[in-house]
């Protein structure tokens, strides 16, 4: 009976108990997480994201200067002149529009800026790129998980629409690559005719920090109506 | 190498430094003073023979910065001065590149820049961790951003990662919880065992 009693209380010790299902927690979750995660490289780059140095900046406040136009009035549809004196051009991390693609079910808040704030909240334009109507190139940015998700029902020919207070512009998709991220070719921000390309990471449901982009290009549908005269 | 690799920011800032040394007041568009600039920018400096460019995304960040000011033709002769002076000072040491300047002559190129800031109420910000460059005015609104290590690859790259992003904090706290609430199991089988032990040990 004593020696019944002993056993008894051996199995009932801290490490049957505490330890062994932490330890056994902790396996099945990496298990489970090599299982789900479709190849080795996420795990490489998301160790690079807990190990990195870099500081992250979960702040979502920002600026929105974002005032919607009537969609049936003439300055919508950006037929009409605009002065550019007229224009309140964006300061970086402001809200200045937004960006829908109705095939792709994409509508999100279009940043001037491209830091944590603007990719939190919507979708940024590299601030050394320009913005929509002054005949430049446009390069924004959105994460793959949220906002820019729907880049992967992307296609030729498809309409993008980008809403700003000084009027509403209409691109066309023109094509579509996949490029390393440190691909130059990928982009002309020296360009002097209006060109829109979105990005994001890809694959698009891939966890973790990916060495490739999904590039989309588009085309204006109109002239630019902005005068860069008055 | 902190030291160098600040130089190398500093020097490269500098000419956008100069570029944006201008009063802030409500304006929109490029005028002929601040195209001007923007010529002044896309001329290229030799450096030992070496041909060298700012590249297109800092001289597009100048030019989105003068679309929100006014600058006098004044300011620009100001401006174009300071971008000469500082060309020329580059043309005059040994370096090819930015890279090859020595902590003297960076030092020397910071302090024009410096010359500038001072005068515009604009601040050069630099975080060693990140590598992140910036300058903002006097809002803290950012009007040009870059980091090190693009400026000291002699090309910058815009792409960001846009892939998921991982609250740290989210996931140490979730953690956190399930190991508590893991070992509050662990202990209340324990205390559970220890009494059915002394039931059994009553009974017996």
């Amino acid at each position: 009976m004593q020696q019944h009693n002993k056993n008894r209380r051996h199995s009932f010790n801290g490490k049957n108990f505490v330890i062994l299902p932490i330890v056994f927690c902790a396996v099945i979750y990496l298990t489970l997480f090599f299982v789900i995660s479709p190849s080795a490289s996420s795990f490489i780059s998301m160790g690079s994201l807990f190990f990195s140095d870099g500081a992250k900046d979960f702040s979502e406040e920002y600026n929105n200067i974002f005032v919607p136009i009537d969609e049936n009035s003439s300055q919508a549809e950006s037929s009409d002149s605009i002065p550019v004196s007229e224009i309140t051009f964006p300061k970086y991390g402001e809200q200045f529009g937004e960006l829908i693609i109705e095939d792709c079910q994409i509508n999100a808040r279009l940043f001037f800026g491209d830091d944590n704030v603007a990719l939190n909240n919507g979708v940024g334009i590299y601030n050394g790129s320009s913005i929509p109507g002054y005949g430049k190139t446009i390069l924004v940015a959105g994460h793959n998980n949220t906002y820019f998700n729907g880049l992967k029902y992307a296609q030729v020919g498809q309409r993008v629409k980008i809403r700003t207070s000084y009027g509403n512009y209409y691109y066309e998709i023109t094509d579509i690559q996949i490029k390393q991220y440190d691909d130059s070719s990928a982009y002309d921000l020296s360009a002097d005719s209006e060109n829109l390309i979105m990005y994001t990471c890809y694959p698009f449901d891939e966890l973790g920090l990916t060495p490739q982009r999904c590039f989309v290009y588009a085309k204006p549908l109109q002239d630019s109506n902005i005068d860069k005269n008055k | 190498m902190r030291k160098v690799v600040k130089s190398f920011a500093t020097v490269a800032l500098s000419a956008v430094v100069a570029v944006s040394a201008t009063a802030a007041v409500s304006a929109a568009g490029i005028n002929a003073a601040e195209q001007s600039i923007l010529d002044e920018l896309n001329t290229t400096i030799v450096m030992n023979g070496v041909e060298k460019r700012i590249q297109p995304q800092y001289v597009n960040q100048a030019e989105n910065y003068f679309n929100t000011i006014e600058v006098t033709d004044e300011q620009a002769e100001q401006i174009i001065a300071k971008i000469d002076e500082i060309k020329t000072f580059l043309q005059g040491t040994s370096a090819t590149k930015i890279a090859e300047l020595t902590s003297e002559e960076a030092d020397t190129v910071a302090e024009l820049a410096q010359e500038a800031l001072s005068v515009i109420n604009l601040t050069l910000q630099y975080t060693k961790s990140t590598g992140a460059v910036s300058i903002v005015d006097a809002d803290g609104t950012v009007v040009f951003s870059a980091t090190v290590a693009a400026i000291s690859g002699d090309a910058d790259n815009p792409i960001k990662v846009t892939g998921s992003g991982f609250n740290i904090p989210g996931i140490a706290a979730v953690g956190g919880v399930g190991i508590v609430l893991v070992s509050a199991a662990g202990i209340y089988l324990i205390k559970t065992g220890r009494n059915k032990e002394k039931i059994g040990n009553a009974t017996a």
